[in-house]
């Protein structure tokens, strides 16, 4: 659980005075101190420079979106509430209510294992009886130390990607399409060639699989030149095709997932040091984003929203990792799975870089042969495999030595016990396809919104197929043509338009319309044909106004939704 | 050429177009032979001793990092997802790239006929091989699990697994055996006709057996060369269908070279291009790789022999002439990755990829921009001076300015494998890559193991072709056409070695 990240700080092995961005820019500007990180040379407002960088849509603004050389080292500072004293890391988390201090409590403990000690510092110092859960009146003094916060994740920003992809309730209404109208794929689509119009299920089993360039078989058909069955073809029903939707409607990024993850799948703890490093082995991690209103790193916003995603193996039928392993160690099977042959992998980690999502994970050290802490030391370190450790692994899933790579299997061993279970319950007959509902992943099953659907994509029938079948249903990075068998139901957001910070766009929606949004496309989608791509001004709705068809005079005060639709459509 | 042509030459008396002879100072065949057999036959001088000490200790460097690696685990390395390539990949084209000069002096050089190859060409091949020995150590041992390496080599075995032969890695594995292989059979079948001569001497001075003053252990030495080099020599005898067959075989090997020349470091390229990441996924990178390692390649063979030239007073041999043609070579070359540079940033633009276009214009900015400025002065601004007469004829100028074509070499390897990995499709899993002693020692090791390698070379083994260098000179073309070279090779060679039997 230490090295499970916080939701929204994505902190590990440690908890940290949470500031807001605004406190923390006061706090710098009173106490001389560094919070933020540096400046860099990308970040030049203004001039000759600031106009280049402006003008192109690869801007970055590293400024204050990303972690000093990938490192969160938080400044520590004295807090002091009613005369008691405590010290801890200082971490800005954008979106807490100005000049709020939150302390996490529950760490610091002295009389702890190995696994407790030295984790974070404890916060119920200052927690009195006259107040439990709250005080008025603290002080924050910096000091000139630093404090290494082992962060899972170093930048917050999208970069106004269409990574996660969000509308509001009454627009997705207007355009259901919105979520594929998106990204690169709004003009370079995945391309399935001749099976482009066919259905998911038909894709599903006719595709050929990580671009083989050896002979496949149909998944559909009976085993091939298996002559002894002849005339028993129906033994052989078609091979079942495993897919995965999440639903970033309900996700609320709890990350229950992770840990059943970790448990399920024997998934090495590596330790602070390891983290810090970036060596952390989750093979199902939340990626958190903040969203402001507008584009702009220059500053950590103070008003964002976040939004969550679930990332893991997204198991491409073209797997990109598959075509550079030099041994074949990772490969397709005929479920769709994209597998690895830990015995083959000899550990080049090209199918890590080659991974758009950077859902590997690689074996840096023996983590479950040596000490935490003692990675280093090699066979002069202490080997560390107590009983207790070895019990709490689950024995139908391979433990990996160092030098290999691993990720997300969808459970594979689940779907074979699943499978082995129906041949059971089959008996003689052919009835050997796994029931839906007979088999569930270990995030699936902890899942508690039920975000996560997973099942057999090549039944239209099954919970999987009618989720994918939503237009909410996109690919993560689909242009790549990599087709994931792991896909996202867009988030849909529904303000009131009555409350004075409602929204005519999800923060990270208006960011990637602001970066990327398209000046030429067709009427229809979720472009307006006369909008206009302009940065900082919110008066696009002038140009929006055209496609819809009843631009309603509002109430509400909010110059941005003066020409918002005022459409009755429900909430999702 | 009729009358009126005659006529015309006789009344406009057109000036002898002067060429800068390629071995100056008039010098003779002899003196050549001499010369270069010296270096070999000479007492071991103290600087040699004092150099193989400290690369020999620069080299333990590379074991006990690899030792280190081995025993641990590659996390021992800075790497972390997402950079999964730091910098053993950087090393390795790194090192690959500066080979290339070898073979391009070699097999390019030799089928264009160009004669000023000939006194650089044998140490260039050298550095060559060298080159490939430190370059391969990284691929290798870069590996999670380094006793299964030989897994990416296609060995039949009973459970018919073979290697994927669709991976750029796996290409490597043979575009650099390959190229491992020619340029050591190109280098030593040149080598030969230079054996046969140093075994030659030590038979000529066993026989006058002059050996008073030096006494036994001069005597002994002679013997131990008379055996060494005659085995190395192969029964080399200087017959003329020696040498027909040697000139044959010489052909043959550089027209099989020179497509590796092109293919090595192409194939290299394809470890990046053929991925999906933006800042690798570029079709640009093959010439952009070849061009840039025949840049770092004359930036290291600038390097490695303007000390060579002083320390063993080659000025007559490796005139400035030489000098004159690396350092243009490094200029056109280093214009050529200069050109690359800016225009992967056009085609980011052109190609509206939001992911490209981000890669570059980080690449430039963002959190590697030190990098990227290192890379980008050292790499375009650098070779510029080479326009000039005043910068290409002062030797320590050039020789500086060669060092800086390395460094900026290695940045542009850094820069590519590093800024692409660090920051691509998702934010979330953005990372900096920070290397660790160990990635320090273990490269800064392969300098103190090239270093070895080459020490050894120059004790014991011709510094430079001897035969090819006379071909070049005016004797060897007694028909008196000018310089030419391409001429007469087969008495210009037999007389050269001749003259000292």
């Amino acid at each position: 659980m230490m090295e499970c990240p916080d939701p929204i700080t994505k902190l590990t092995w440690d908890n940290a005075i949470l500031i807001s961005p605004r406190l923390a820019k006061e706090l710098e500007e009173q106490q001389g101190i560094q919070i933020f990180p540096r400046k860099k040379p990308m970040n030049v407002k203004g001039g000759a420079t600031g106009k280049f960088f402006e003008a192109s849509k690869g801007t970055l603004q590293t400024n204050k979106a990303e972690f000093e050389r990938g490192k969160e080292q938080g400044v520590v500072a004295e807090l002091t509430i009613n005369g008691r004293k405590i010290k801890g890391p200082i971490h800005v988390v954008p979106g807490m209510a100005n000049y709020t201090i939150l302390l996490p409590l529950g760490l610091g403990r002295t009389e702890v294992g190995r696994v407790g000690t030295g984790v974070g510092f404890n916060a119920y110092l200052v927690r009195s009886s006259e107040a439990l859960n709250g005080a008025l009146g603290g002080a924050l003094q910096l000091t000139s130390e630093h404090y290494n916060l082992a962060n899972t994740q170093e930048h917050w920003s999208m970069e106004g990607r269409a990574i996660v992809r969000e509308a509001n309730a009454d627009y997705y209404a207007e355009h259901p399409n919105f979520a594929n109208k998106m990204g690169v794929e709004s003009h370079a689509p995945a391309n399935y060639g001749k099976d482009d119009s066919k259905s998911l299920q038909e894709k599903s089993t006719n595709q050929y699989r990580g671009n083989s360039a050896y002979e496949h078989p149909s998944f559909s058909k009976p085993a091939p030149n298996v002559k002894v069955w002849k005339d028993n073809e129906d033994k052989f029903p078609a091979v079942q095709q495993w897919g995965l939707a999440i639903d970033m409607n309900s996700c609320t990024g709890c990350a229950a997932c992770v840990v059943a993850c970790q448990s399920e799948n024997n998934i090495p703890i590596v330790g602070k040091e390891q983290v810090l490093r970036g060596r952390e082995m989750h093979w199902l991690r939340i990626d958190r984003y903040f969203a402001a209103e507008k584009y702009d790193q220059s500053e950590v916003p103070e008003d964002v929203q976040v939004s969550f995603m679930g990332m893991m193996c997204q198991h491409c039928e073209n797997a990109p990792c598959e075509q550079v392993c030099p041994v074949n160690a990772t490969v397709h099977d005929s479920q769709g799975l994209n597998v690895m042959a830990y015995n083959r992998c000899v550990g080049t980690r090209y199918c890590a870089n080659n991974c758009p999502y950077k859902v590997r994970r690689f074996n840096f050290f023996d983590w479950n042969k040596r000490k935490i802490g003692e990675f280093y030391k090699g066979p002069l370190g202490a080997v560390e495999e107590p009983e207790l450790h070895k019990m709490q692994a689950n024995p139908n899933v391979t433990v990996r030595m160092r030098g290999v790579m691993e990720k997300c299997t969808y459970c594979t061993q689940r779907i074979e016990a699943a499978k082995i279970d129906q041949k059971r319950i089959a008996g003689a007959s052919s009835n050997i396809a796994v029931r839906e509902g007979a088999l569930k992943t270990a995030c699936q099953q902890v899942c508690a919104t039920d975000a996560i659907t997973f099942g057999d994509i090549s039944d239209a029938s099954t919970e999987v197929s009618k989720m994918k079948a939503s237009d909410r249903n996109y690919s993560v990075l689909g242009y790549l043509n990599v087709r994931p068998r792991t896909t996202y139901l867009a988030r849909l957001r529904n303000p009131n338009p009555e409350m004075p910070d409602a929204y005519a766009k999800p923060y990270a929606y208006a960011q990637y319309k602001d970066r990327y949004g398209s000046k030429s496309a067709p009427k229809g989608d979720d472009h307006g044909a006369k909008h206009d791509d302009h940065g900082a001004k919110h008066d696009d709705h002038g140009a929006k106004h055209d496609d819809h068809a009843a631009p309603a005079a509002s109430g509400h005060d909010s110059h941005d939704h003066s020409s918002r639709p005022q459409s009755v459509h429900p909430a999702i | 050429m009729d009358a009126a042509q005659a006529e015309l030459l006789a009344r406009v008396q057109p000036a002898e177009l002067y060429e800068q002879p390629l071995v100056t100072n008039d010098r003779d065949f002899k003196w050549v032979t001499d010369k270069i057999c010296v270096i070999v036959e000479t007492k071991t001088p103290l600087w040699w001793w004092v150099c193989m000490a400290v690369a020999l200790v620069t080299a333990s460097f590379t074991g006990v990092g690899l030792v280190w690696l081995v025993s641990s685990g590659v996390g021992v390395w800075g790497l972390a997802n997402p950079i999964n390539w730091g910098w053993a990949i950087v090393n390795f084209v790194f090192w690959i790239g500066i080979g290339h000069a070898g073979t391009l002096i070699s097999a390019v050089l030799c089928l264009l006929k160009q004669g000023w190859r000939t006194s650089i060409n044998r140490a260039a091949e050298a550095m060559t091989i060298f080159a490939v020995v430190c370059a391969g150590i990284f691929p290798l041992f870069h590996v999670g699990r380094v006793w299964f390496a030989w897994w990416l080599f296609p060995i039949p075995n009973a459970n018919v697994i073979w290697p994927q032969f669709r991976s750029p890695l796996e290409w490597d594995v043979f575009a650099v055996s390959t190229y491992g292989t020619v340029s050591i059979l190109f280098w030593y079948m040149g080598m030969i006709p230079d054996l046969a001569v140093l075994r030659d001497r030590a038979v000529q001075r066993l026989t006058k057996n002059a050996y008073e003053g030096a006494g036994a252990l001069a005597k002994g030495l002679d013997l131990f060369r008379k055996n060494f080099y005659a085995i190395l020599a192969m029964g080399w005898r200087n017959a003329g269908n020696h040498w027909r067959n040697y000139e044959m075989a010489y052909l043959i090997l550089a027209g099989i070279s020179t497509p590796l020349v092109l293919s090595v470091h192409t194939i290299v390229s394809f470890d990046f291009a053929l991925a999906v990441l933006p800042g690798w996924h570029t079709t640009i990178f093959p010439p952009y790789f070849v061009a840039g390692a025949i840049f770092s390649g004359f930036g290291m063979v600038l390097t490695l022999m303007l000390p060579l030239r002083a320390l063993y007073g080659l000025h007559d041999l490796i005139t400035q002439r030489h000098i004159d043609n690396m350092c243009k070579i490094c200029l056109g070359t280093g214009s050529i990755v200069g050109y690359a540079y800016i225009i992967e940033f056009f085609i980011a633009w052109y190609g509206a990829n939001p992911y490209e276009s981000y890669a570059f214009i980080n690449r430039a900015f963002g959190q590697y921009w030190w990098a990227y400025l290192m890379m980008f002065s050292c790499n375009v601004f650098t070779p510029q001076l080479f326009w000039f007469k005043k910068v290409r004829s002062n030797a320590a100028l050039v020789w500086i300015m060669s060092i800086f074509i390395n460094v900026g070499m290695w940045f542009e390897r850094f820069v590519i494998t590093v800024t692409s990995l660090a920051n691509d499709f998702l934010p979330t899993s953005w990372g900096y890559y920070s290397p660790t002693m160990v990635d320090i020692i273990t490269f800064f090791g392969t300098f103190g193991l090239f270093s070895v390698l080459f020490l050894l070379f120059l004790r014991f083994l011709p510094l430079m072709p001897i035969a090819e260098v006379k071909f070049v000179m005016p004797q060897a073309d007694p028909h008196g056409h000018g310089h030419g070279h391409s001429h007469g090779h087969d008495d210009a060679a037999q007389s050269g070695q001749g003259d000292h039997k």
